[in-house]
């Protein structure tokens, strides 16, 4: 079964590629696939598989985010849960502190290697599945996802005084409310729909702002409160367009970024003065 | 119709740049202003990073003010042999204020650098202007006419090295364009800015520059020094958005045409008003933003 649908996947993609057909019209085709095998009645396979509905994900310049679906099929009445972990980043925090009346930033705290991405979709709420325990070892909560961080400490700074240290939980709180609000990180305890006994489809969003490189998904399918099976994927997220060419332009090659920037701009002011003489 | 900014790395509805860039443009040709200094705060507000809005807002000053520069030599009112020494000066400042502008960034506080320096630059201009507008207004009803002193001599001209310019008809020391250059060089490179309201100014009343040639041989050394600003940034910061200014050379460029052949159509003085009205109202809200309690205390940097 879920070999047809990655041939069907794989038929849909060459389809795409020569007509730009919105992504809302292949969802819909894939439900009528779903809704198509359900009619005939097949016989499912009872292993867990997956698929994805594309392999990568492409920032370009006019990037409004982009939603991927996740299909598979697993046995019947096990529960799912999906972890999507995006590269590792790390992130330093300025905090404004009001000295003299005017607020001053200060880095105070750096988060290390922490995941740039974080989701955690799952069938329904993974307390009526799971015990604390599995759900803290597998980081399936917002609890219980490890970040790691330490204060930024700089003594020859003056302005030390002003500035108060924060509790480590208190900015890991910070963070999260970030990361949150960005779409970076997100837990959903009822996202996957199961069509008829074995299929189920999900989707995954990426906001703009995502970071580029290898994202691993890992579905894990749950039987009586333990692992009865998981599989691994991956999906690369990498820019494209003008907006990627600029952004590595200019990191790479500093230098020739800004002459050109320069003859660009400069020529664009000849050719101003040129144009608007003659009107 | 949003587009992604590569280096400023935010979504920004293109529309609105191009009409804040022509509106600027506008502002620009009919005061004959270079526009930067009302640019680089409203690109603030729109939320591109300070520091990416001032080197930005220096790469579309390339443009606009080459176009200026052209317009002027036609005309003739360049004086090359001032220009060289004010860009000398203004090539070593703006270097300057490259290497200063990384040092604060690298501490954290660029953002209140750049803020504060506009908050008293604006304030400062908007005040004169505003005053200025109000006693010309007062002055054509009054029917009064001041004579003023055509030449001043100061400690000034007592500096060595004088130099002969034919142009200007001048004989100063070649340091007085030089420091004029470089300390306009170094605000050029913090603030994002081609300093002609500051060179201007300084040309007339501490040079004693004739005003005909003051605004074609300011424009001529904003461009090459503006260039040497944007290429700095780039090379150092990487927080030159190639793309926003594009966009906001295109806009600017049509608002400055417009606004430079709408000049004859408005009397001079009451826009003079209105636009240190907008100095000014832009300076408020820079002094709100700084002084009123932020709406993040913690920023995240990646």
């Amino acid at each position: 079964m879920i070999q047809i649908m990655k041939i069907f996947n794989k038929i849909i993609r060459v389809f795409l590629d020569k007509q730009p057909i919105g992504r809302n019209y292949l969802l819909i085709f894939y439900s009528f696939i779903f809704l198509f095998f359900l009619s005939q009645n097949f016989s499912f396979a009872k292993d867990l598989e997956i698929d994805l509905s594309e392999d990568f994900v492409s920032l370009t310049t006019d990037f409004k985010g982009s939603k991927i679906v996740l299909f598979g099929s697993a046995q019947e009445g096990n529960d799912l849960a999906i972890v999507v972990r995006g590269p590792k980043q790390s992130i330093k925090v300025r905090k404004k502190e009001k000295v003299k009346g005017i607020w001053l930033n200060k880095e105070i705290y750096e988060f290390s290697e922490i995941p740039s991405y974080y989701s955690v979709i799952s069938n329904r709420d993974l307390k009526d599945f799971l015990t604390q325990d599995f759900i803290e070892r597998y980081q399936l909560s917002e609890s219980s996802m490890k970040i790691y961080g330490k204060p930024i400490v700089n003594i020859s700074n003056s302005q030390e005084n002003y500035f108060r240290m924060d509790s480590d939980a208190s900015l890991r709180k910070e963070l999260f409310n970030f990361k949150k609000d960005l779409k970076m990180y997100s837990f959903h305890l009822n996202k996957i729909n199961f069509v008829g006994n074995n299929l189920f489809r999900t989707d995954i969003s990426f906001d703009p702002g995502v970071l580029t490189g290898k994202y691993e998904i890992n579905v894990l399918e749950f039987k009586d409160g333990k692992i009865a099976d998981s599989k691994l994927l991956d999906l690369e997220v990498s820019k494209s367009g003008i907006e990627a060419y600029i952004f590595d332009f200019a990191h790479g090659k500093p230098l020739a970024y800004g002459f050109i920037a320069v003859l660009i701009a400069f020529f664009a002011g000849i050719f101003a003065d040129f144009v608007f003489r003659r009107i | 119709m949003t587009i992604f900014l590569p280096i400023a790395e935010i979504s920004v509805d293109i529309f609105l740049l191009l009409g804040v860039s022509a509106s600027v443009g506008i502002l620009s040709g009919l005061f004959g202003i270079g526009g930067g200094f009302l640019m680089t705060p409203i690109l603030i507000f729109i939320g591109i990073p300070p520091a990416v809005a001032v080197a930005t807002e220096a790469n579309q000053i390339v443009g606009s003010s080459v176009s200026g520069a052209l317009a002027h030599a036609r005309r003739s009112n360049v004086d090359f042999k001032m220009g060289a020494i004010l860009l000398a000066g203004g090539l070593v400042g703006s270097t300057l204020g490259v290497w200063l502008f990384k040092i604060i960034r690298d501490s954290g506080q660029i953002d209140l650098v750049i803020i504060s320096l506009y908050v008293v630059f604006l304030s400062a201009i908007g005040i004169l202007m505003f005053a200025e507008s109000l006693i010309s207004v007062w002055r054509r009803s009054s029917r009064k006419d001041r004579l003023r002193k055509l030449h001043q001599h100061t400690f000034l001209h007592g500096l060595p090295f004088k130099v002969r310019f034919r142009k200007s008809g001048l004989y100063v020391s070649a340091f007085l364009p030089l420091g004029i250059g470089l300390i306009v060089g170094i605000l050029s490179a913090i603030m994002g800015v081609g300093g002609g309201f500051i060179m201007v100014p300084a040309m007339i009343y501490l040079l004693g520059m004739p005003t005909s040639v003051v605004v074609g041989t300011s424009l001529f050394q904003i461009t090459f020094v503006i260039a040497n600003v944007t290429i700095l940034h780039a090379y150092q910061n990487q927080t030159v958005d190639g793309l926003l200014a594009m966009i906001l050379l295109v806009g600017g460029v049509i608002g400055a045409q417009l606004g430079s052949r709408a000049m004859h159509l408005i009397r001079s003085d009451h826009l003079r008003g209105l636009l240190a009205l907008i100095v000014l109202g832009v300076c408020f809200k820079l002094v709100v933003d700084l002084t009123s309690i932020p709406r993040n205390l913690y920023t995240f940097i990646l």
